[in-house]
């Protein structure tokens, strides 16, 4: 009863899908670099101005954006500002850039003959950016009712004032090399917009609360794509012996432009870590990730990583997760997702399906329903957990 | 004099138009990079090729250049390559500096062509490969070219800048009476 309990629990925190603004599946798009529409040079977090362009031509339904339609150098104008601030409505600077995102839905969680249904709230943030003569700044500020809590300012229990990201850099003057310091998501593996995919919550890179501070430097050229980073802790964390202190990286290279194949890597020690408990605990991670268009509607993902764990003088824990997920743009704007996941270790197996459909009803607006289902190794058996979860994401 | 003259002129005509005939698929690319790894890319399947009496020419209608957005396709043709005046790009090959191969073989090299686009012509250097199959034809070629030097503005749109260095790659086959 107790594991049932546990496993409703975990459910109800942890299968609460949440798409931010990295898609990765934009390869299909020929594009497998990040840095021209995102800030990040990874790829998530704010857009850059024309990423705000790529996304009203890319995102919807074809027809349902004036941006096809305007013609003339009257017409180009009114593209650039309908995917600007607030739907063009508010013409920002060149250097600065900012916006709104708001994500929130109800999730049905049924674990055993546990069940409940509750409303979720998991991005209220304002972003923004500036970009000037090669400096960079950003800073996402917002609101959680629950949850998030390594992003917290205040430290709650709920209820808190967050802060994903903030960070400064520089970029070079072909904008290959950056440097930037502050909180920053980890570079690792995809960059996918479910966060509670093993490959996220194991690795602890998810874009939803794992940002760490620290110093990272990327590089992009037309085949390769990298960032290094060295993490000084998540100093929204007290006391400090709960800061991990390490490196994350990636290298991923692009022969073609559909397709692109990584390595991921990651060690991080903590004098005490919260999520284990354990004291001087070293943990890293490395494996593959894949991204692969096969034609324009269909976009393969994929990643495996080995995970190694152990607290000093203890033995040493060994774990694998994988996920393969499969977008198929049925029409442009309309997504169906098919995502298969695996985690192994302490001589148990975990498995997870996903299915996923997502509606760009206009750039700044995508309506989503996930349903998943995952399979718990448990002592006394097998333990399965669904979840219905219905999002919408404003993105302005 | 009269008829000698006809005659030259007939003959010269039937040897100025080409025996050479395209067959199959064909495509050309453009490729160019922007900042950070961007990446562009144009493509065609409409390429023709002819030959008059000392080169080959390959001719490409660059309205059906496709980069996969539709918007940008309109910019590129209507602001930078503004094809409602300069419809084609064309390249230029000397016969004297492209070999074909024999049946069963191939040939390769570098060839100083000339290509013209946006009503411009300056001098390029193509790397080609040639596989003669029963008497069909297949070539690759690529060169590098500069925009600028063809009198194309450098495209930029929202703080994303084409770099002015690009290179075309074409392959078709082809036949030969």
């Amino acid at each position: 009863m107790w594991r049932i309990l546990t496993s409703g629990f975990v459910a109800l925190l942890l299968l609460v899908p949440q798409a931010a603004h990295a898609y990765v599946w934009m390869i299909r798009h020929g594009q497998t670099g990040c840095t021209s529409c995102h800030a990040d040079p990874s790829g998530g977090g704010i857009l850059t101005p024309y990423g705000r362009a790529q996304s009203s031509l890319l995102l919807p339904p074809r027809g349902t954006d004036a941006l096809e339609d305007s013609e003339g150098e009257e017409g180009e104008e009114k593209e650039a500002e309908r995917g600007g601030f607030m739907f063009g409505l508010l013409k920002l600077p060149d250097w600065f850039n900012t916006g709104i995102s708001i994500r929130a839905g109800g999730l049905y969680t049924r674990a055993g003959d546990l069940s409940s249904i509750r409303p979720v709230q998991m991005v209220t943030d304002i972003r923004a950016m500036v970009d000037y003569a090669g400096f960079q700044a950003a800073v996402t500020f917002g609101y959680a009712i629950r949850g998030a809590l390594q992003a917290a300012l205040t430290g709650a229990p709920g209820n808190n004032l967050v802060s994903r990201e903030h960070w400064v850099g520089l970029a070079s003057e072909d904008e290959s090399l950056r440097v930037r310091a502050g909180r920053l998501t980890l570079p690792f593996g995809l960059r996918v917009p479910e966060h509670t995919l093993w490959v996220r919550e194991t690795t602890r890179t998810n874009t939803n609360e794992h940002q760490q501070h620290g110093v990272a430097v990327s590089y992009a050229s037309e085949q390769v794509r990298s960032e290094v980073m060295a993490v000084l802790g998540n100093l929204q964390l007290n006391p400090a012996e709960y800061r991990e202190r390490g490196y994350a990286g990636y290298v991923e290279w692009a022969p073609r432009e559909r397709f692109a194949l990584g390595l991921s890597s990651l060690v991080l020690y903590a004098h005490y870590d919260l999520e284990t408990r354990s004291s001087s605990y070293l943990r890293q991670a490395h494996g593959l990730f894949g991204r692969w268009s096969v034609v324009p509607p269909l976009v393969f993902m994929a990643e495996a990583d080995v995970l190694l764990a152990a607290s000093l003088g203890e033995p040493l824990n060994l774990g694998v997760t994988e996920m393969v997920q499969l977008d198929w743009e049925i029409l442009q704007g309309v997504h169906l997702f098919v995502t298969g996941e695996g985690l192994h270790r302490g001589g148990q197996s975990d498995f997870g399906g996903w299915l996923a459909v997502a509606y760009f009803v206009m750039p700044q607006i995508e309506l989503r329903l996930d349903a998943t289902l995952r399979s718990l190794q448990e002592s006394t058996g097998r333990t399965s957990v669904f979840s219905l979860f219905a999002q919408v994401h404003l993105s302005i | 004099m009269t008829r000698h003259l006809t005659a030259v002129l007939l003959l010269g005509s039937a040897i100025a138009f080409a025996a050479v005939q395209r067959e199959g698929d064909a495509n050309v690319v453009f490729k160019g990079k922007g900042p950070a790894g961007f990446r562009l890319e144009g493509k065609t399947s409409q390429i023709d090729i002819s030959e008059t009496a000392d080169a080959f020419v390959f001719s490409v209608s660059l309205e059906t250049v496709k980069t996969g957005i539709g918007l940008r396709d309109r910019h590129m043709r209507e602001k930078f390559l503004e094809t409602s005046k300069y419809p084609n790009a064309e390249l230029r090959l000397p016969k004297s500096a492209l070999t074909l191969p024999e049946a069963g073989k191939s040939s390769e090299g570098t060839a100083t062509g000339s290509f013209t686009v946006h009503g411009q012509t300056q001098s390029v250097q193509v790397r080609f490969r040639v596989t003669n199959s029963n008497g069909r034809y297949g070539g690759q070629g690529t060169f590098p070219i500069d925009i600028r030097k063809h009198g194309i503005s450098i495209p930029s749109y929202l703080g994303v800048t084409v770099k002015p260095d690009m290179e075309v790659a074409a392959s078709l086959n082809f036949t030969r009476q």
